[in-house]
């Protein structure tokens, strides 16, 4: 479980997050859901440990990420922005690299990693280096990478940025999967149709603010609307910035 | 014990990608064989212009006299034939008689290459020379080739031979000891041993070895640093539950490794290509004992901890490869620095510069290929504060990754 408590993040004179407070529960996928400079990213870096909070906590299982962010590192699964694949390694490599850099070695190294692989899809490219794979197939690896060491607690940054519908479809079941299985995932999107079919809970964030949170249900009971899109735009309060 | 599966984690992965970086691989391994290579050519160009039988052609010239042929005996043979004998005796000499009427036309034989050195004799050089007054003799010569000054210093000890067996016959005739007429007699004595000799003529090969200690691991040091950033797989990395120092110092091993094989293959071609005997029978070489190449790689395996180390902490500041291959190309004056102002100013090494990192390494490089011992202390001293400076950049590389700037600004 990962709670979030009046988290407050600048960068200068710039308020990238403020005051945000939310939990994300077990068994559940919850989305973070904003335009764009909404401060999701920069949410989700800071419940990764990657970046220091101004103010408020986060805790992962228990464990507060700026006073232990190793130890709240070990409890998640990150996938960030973009692949960051290197191009001479093979995916079945990057998985080993991932494993290995969370302590696993030898047969069960080897055992988690061949799951990884078939849970993404990418046993038939498992040993071709990943220098020329499509889009993706590079955002594949990279999830495939962050399911290795089998996570309590999934961070995901637009996951599915990049799919063709079939590898999408795909992400969102291993994604569904997951939560059945007990795991807290925790993804930020774009695209409302994912949001309102995979996540258990939305998080709607402007400015740096949660400006609404529940089920997609909650969302379009508290606005009227019949189009999650447009629950969206009414939370928000304006279109701008959205694109539409 | 975690924290040693990432490290041996992060080891492979480097080594994996390093050795598959063919690019990187021939750049380093390249320069091993490039930069020794470049100066045993040097070196045998020099060997040529140097060796003191190389091939002379003496033009004598005196105006009025007839040209062609082979030079015999002048006017009156019982004059000054010794002369020409004695030049034409040299090894490796020959003589020709050049036609023309003053030294402007010997000076353009030499010029245009017809000879090496021209000898111009004045017009009534055997009537002087009976006479007992002194010859005026021209010297000509291109001091602009690179062998002109002292292919004219043979000629000119020739003279100088033959003058004083002359000078000591006319004052023996005279019952004058030669020795009488000598205020000085100096002796010349050279203290150089041949190994000092050597590195005289090769004071670039420390130049040469310290830079390989930098340019070995330099592009491991930026593909696993800036490169990470290029490619925006930092943050994919600093999602791991590992500290910045286990992942800078797998990184810097592998890239140390790389300049340490780098520096050895230098040494190892080096000893090979500069201790031709052609280049040690003219003190141009460095014979290189396995002992003393191995007293070398002792001095500057630290120096390569330290470089890559040093190429990692300034990398890892720069957002793109390029960026960071810019910064760290000016690294490299820093070697270059060291060995230029050793090589021109008359600072006296003492035990503290010893210790400096890259100045001391200079030091004691240069030191080894003269000949001279190097001190325990200053050797263990100065390894000593390499490998800490080298520790204290990958722990900053370490604190800098893990700085969340590395992640705001990407």
């Amino acid at each position: 479980m990962i709670e979030v408590n009046g988290l407050s993040k600048s960068f200068g004179a710039t308020v990238a997050v403020n005051e945000m407070t939310f939990t994300a529960r077990d068994g559940a996928v919850t989305g973070v859901l904003g335009p764009n400079g909404s401060g999701k990213t920069t949410t989700l870096r800071i419940l990764a440990g990657l970046l220091a909070p101004r103010g408020g906590s986060v805790t992962v299982d228990g464990i507060d990420v700026a006073k232990d962010p190793r130890g709240a590192q070990a409890k998640l699964g990150v996938l960030p922005d973009g692949a960051g694949l290197y191009g001479r390694l093979t995916p079945r490599e990057h998985l080993e690299y991932s494993g290995g850099l969370q302590g696993l070695r030898g047969a069960d190294l080897e055992a988690r990693v061949s799951a990884a692989l078939r849970a993404t899809g990418l046993e038939s490219l498992a040993d071709r280096r990943a220098q020329g794979f499509s889009l993706g197939e590079r955002r594949r690896v990279a999830l495939a990478r962050t399911l290795v060491h089998e996570p309590v607690n999934l961070l995901l940054d637009e996951p599915t940025n990049g799919l063709d519908v079939p590898g999408a479809r795909a992400v969102r079941k291993t994604l569904r999967a997951l939560a059945g299985a007990g795991r807290c995932v925790v993804m930020s999107s774009h695209v409302m149709s994912e949001v309102a079919t995979l996540c258990d809970q939305v998080v709607v964030v402007a400015r740096g603010r949660v400006v609404a949170e529940g089920s997609p249900r909650d969302l379009l009971e508290r606005t009227g609307k019949t189009d999650l899109e447009d629950a969206f735009v009414a939370l928000l309060g304006t279109e701008e910035g959205l694109g539409k | 014990m975690t924290l040693r599966v990432a490290l041996q984690a992060v080891i492979r992965k480097e080594l994996r990608d390093a050795r598959r970086d063919r690019r990187s691989l021939v750049a380093a391994l390249a320069y091993a064989l490039w930069g020794p290579a470049v100066m045993a050519f040097a070196l045998f160009a020099i060997a040529r212009a140097s060796d003191p039988d190389a091939a002379l052609r003496l033009g004598i010239l005196q105006p009025g006299r007839a040209p062609g042929g082979p030079v015999g005996p002048l006017k009156d043979p019982s004059r000054i034939p010794t002369l020409v004998s004695e030049l034409s005796g040299l090894p490796n000499v020959t003589v020709e008689t050049l036609a023309g009427e003053d030294v402007e036309t010997a000076a353009t034989a030499v010029r245009r290459r017809d000879v090496d050195v021209a000898l111009v004799l004045e017009r009534d050089a055997e009537v002087r020379f009976e006479g007992l007054r002194p010859v005026a003799l021209t010297l000509v010569y291109d001091a602009a080739r690179s062998s002109g000054a002292r292919r004219a210093s043979r000629v000119r000890a020739a003279i100088a031979s033959y003058e004083r067996g002359i000078s000591d016959a006319r004052l023996v005739l005279r019952g004058v000891a030669p020795s009488s007429v000598d205020v000085f007699r100096v002796e010349e004595r050279d203290v150089s041993t041949a190994a000092s000799r050597a590195a005289t003529a090769n004071a670039t090969l420390p130049l040469f070895l310290l830079l390989a200690a930098f340019i070995g691991g330099m592009n491991v040091a930026i593909d696993a640093t800036a490169g990470e950033r290029e490619r925006a797989s930092l943050e994919h990395l600093l999602v791991h539950p590992v500290p910045g120092w286990v992942l800078a110092a797998g990184k810097w091993v592998v890239a140390t490794l790389l300049a340490i094989v780098s520096v050895a293959l230098t040494l190892a071609v080096s000893a090979f290509l500069l201790s031709r005997p052609r280049l040690l029978a003219l003190d141009l070489g460095v014979g290189l004992p396995a002992r003393e190449a191995m007293d070398l790689f002792a001095v500057l395996a630290p120096l390569a901890c330290f470089a890559t180390a040093i190429q990692m902490l300034v990398a890892a500041q720069a957002r793109s490869f390029k960026e960071a291959q810019t910064t760290l190309s000016m690294l490299l004056f820093l070697p270059m620095m060291a060995g230029f102002v050793q090589s021109f100013s008359s600072l006296v090494p003492t035990f503290r510069q010893h210790l400096v990192p890259v100045w001391g390494h200079q030091l004691l490089v240069g030191g080894l290929l003269r000949g001279e011992r190097a001190g325990v202390e200053a050797f263990l001293g100065l390894s000593l504060f390499t490998l800490l400076a080298a520790a204290a950049c990958v722990a900053a590389t370490g604190r800098l990754l893990r700085n969340e700037r590395m992640i705001a600004s990407s």
